[in-house]
This record gives structure tokens, sequence and C-alpha cells, in this order.
């Protein structure tokens, strides 16, 4: 993938996905317990995907309640640490005119194909995802 | 490499690329020399329609881009309910296109 299409695949996706986190802070209010599925596996088997409650863990994080936001899906932590952080790093690099994002993504991709990493991320996502049956999302 | 071998490789690979990709594969081909045969039988293609089953029975999870070495897109597709359904099933239709492009860079990085 190159700078520019990767570059503008994020923007686009975290544009998105604030836009996406815009719409259900007004449509579910101050109760995150109710509000749209997003997701079509939900909807289909009725068995939560490993991401759902993402969105509302962010909500619920963006109020300040770390612990609340844990116990719903921690995935949905490491998703607003991307959206927070992801913009800002493309921002500074297209004003630097720098590659610097760019390269840190090529080698992140090249760490998680190593067996070492993805063995345990696998797991610890399955793992998520019983929590998340578990717990009904 | 001698055009025998080529076409050879070419014939029994043409359903790893693009059509248009084939004429430019064959022209590197007959540029390298024999040294390179043996790498090449070693690359570990992905089958484009295999790709696509994957696709329609993982995609929500990410599963075909993390086989096909998109890792990154994968973490992000999985982490967003397959792009909220919707990315999902654009990929049902771009994933053998990509698939095919990505056996192309793998022989490109071969041939130099």
């Amino acid at each position: 993938m190159s700078r520019r299409q990767l570059y503008a695949f994020i923007l686009i996706a975290t544009g998105s996905g604030y836009s996406w986190l815009i719409y259900s802070y007004y449509s579910l209010g101050n109760n995150p317990k109710f509000g749209v599925s997003a997701c079509i596996f939900k909807d289909i088997t009725g068995i939560p995907c490993p991401s759902c409650g993402v969105t509302r863990t962010i909500l619920t994080l963006s109020k300040g309640q770390v612990w609340e936001a844990l116990q719903i899906n921690p995935l949905g932590i490491l998703l607003g640490v991307f959206l927070l952080l992801f913009p800002l790093w493309i921002g500074y690099d297209l004003i630097r005119r720098k590659s610097s994002f760019l390269h840190y993504y090529l080698n992140a991709e090249e760490l998680l194909k190593k067996k070492i990493i993805a063995i345990p991320a696998v797991i610890l996502i399955l793992l998520n995802w019983i929590w998340n049956i578990y717990k009904h999302l | 490499m001698e055009s025998q071998k080529v076409d050879l490789f070419l014939m029994t690979h043409s359903k790893y690329f693009e059509s248009y990709q084939i004429p430019i594969i064959r022209e590197q081909l007959l540029l390298a020399d024999d040294s390179k045969f043996i790498a090449l039988q070693t690359i570990n293609f992905k089958e484009p329609v295999m790709m696509l089953v994957v696709s329609l029975l993982g995609g929500h999870f990410g599963i075909d881009r993390f086989i096909i070495g998109d890792v990154g897109l994968g973490v992000a597709k999985l982490l967003t309910c397959g792009g909220v359904g919707i990315w999902t099933i654009v990929d049902w239709f771009l994933i053998m296109g990509r698939t095919r492009e990505i056996n192309y860079e793998k022989v490109m990085m071969i041939l130099g």
C-alpha cells in the first residue's frame, strides 16, 4: 500500500469513526445500554462478535470511566487510542512531509506476522470473545 | 530463462495473476537467470477463489485480510465489526483482485 493510499484510508476511516461516535452519543443519550446494532454478525446469529461493544466502551471512556469501559470491551480502548493518535500522527506527517506513520505501520505489520506475537494475540482475542458472549454484549 | 520453462510456469500459475500482469511477468522471467526459478517455485501463492470463500465465511473478522498479509487492515476490520458490515461486503468483491495483486508483488520482489 502506498503512503497516499494508506493516509487517505486512515483519514476516511477515522472520520467515519468519529461520525459514528457522534451519532451514537446523541442516539444513545446517557444510557449506553440501548442503541442501534452495527454488527451484522450479531443481528444474524444473536452471538456478539469479538468487537461488539467498542462504541459503548469509547463513549464510556469519554466520560472518564476507565474501569467501567474496560469491563465492556477492552478492545474498545485500543480502538479509542488509535482513533485519537492516528489522525494527529498523519497530520504531523503531512505537514512535515515525512513518512514516519507508514514506516511504523509496515513495521507493526511485520511484527504481527511473527508467530510468537500472532498466536498470543489470537488467543487473547478469542478469550475476549468468549467473555463477550458470556456477558451477552 | 528458457522460454519453455517460462511458459510452463505461466501455464500452471496463470490463475494467481490478473491477465494484464502475465505479459509483464513473462518479460521479466525471460530476462531473469535460472537461479530465480527455484525461488519462484517456493513462493506461497494465495488462491483467489479460496480467498473469496474465506472472505464470505470469515470476512467479518478480517480473516481474509490477515491471510493475504494485509495485517493492518485485518486488525482494522476485526476491531470495527467488519467495518460495520459494509467493508465485509465490499471486500467480497475486492478480495480476489487484491489477492492477485499480492501474488504479483511476491513475484516481482524475487525478479527485482
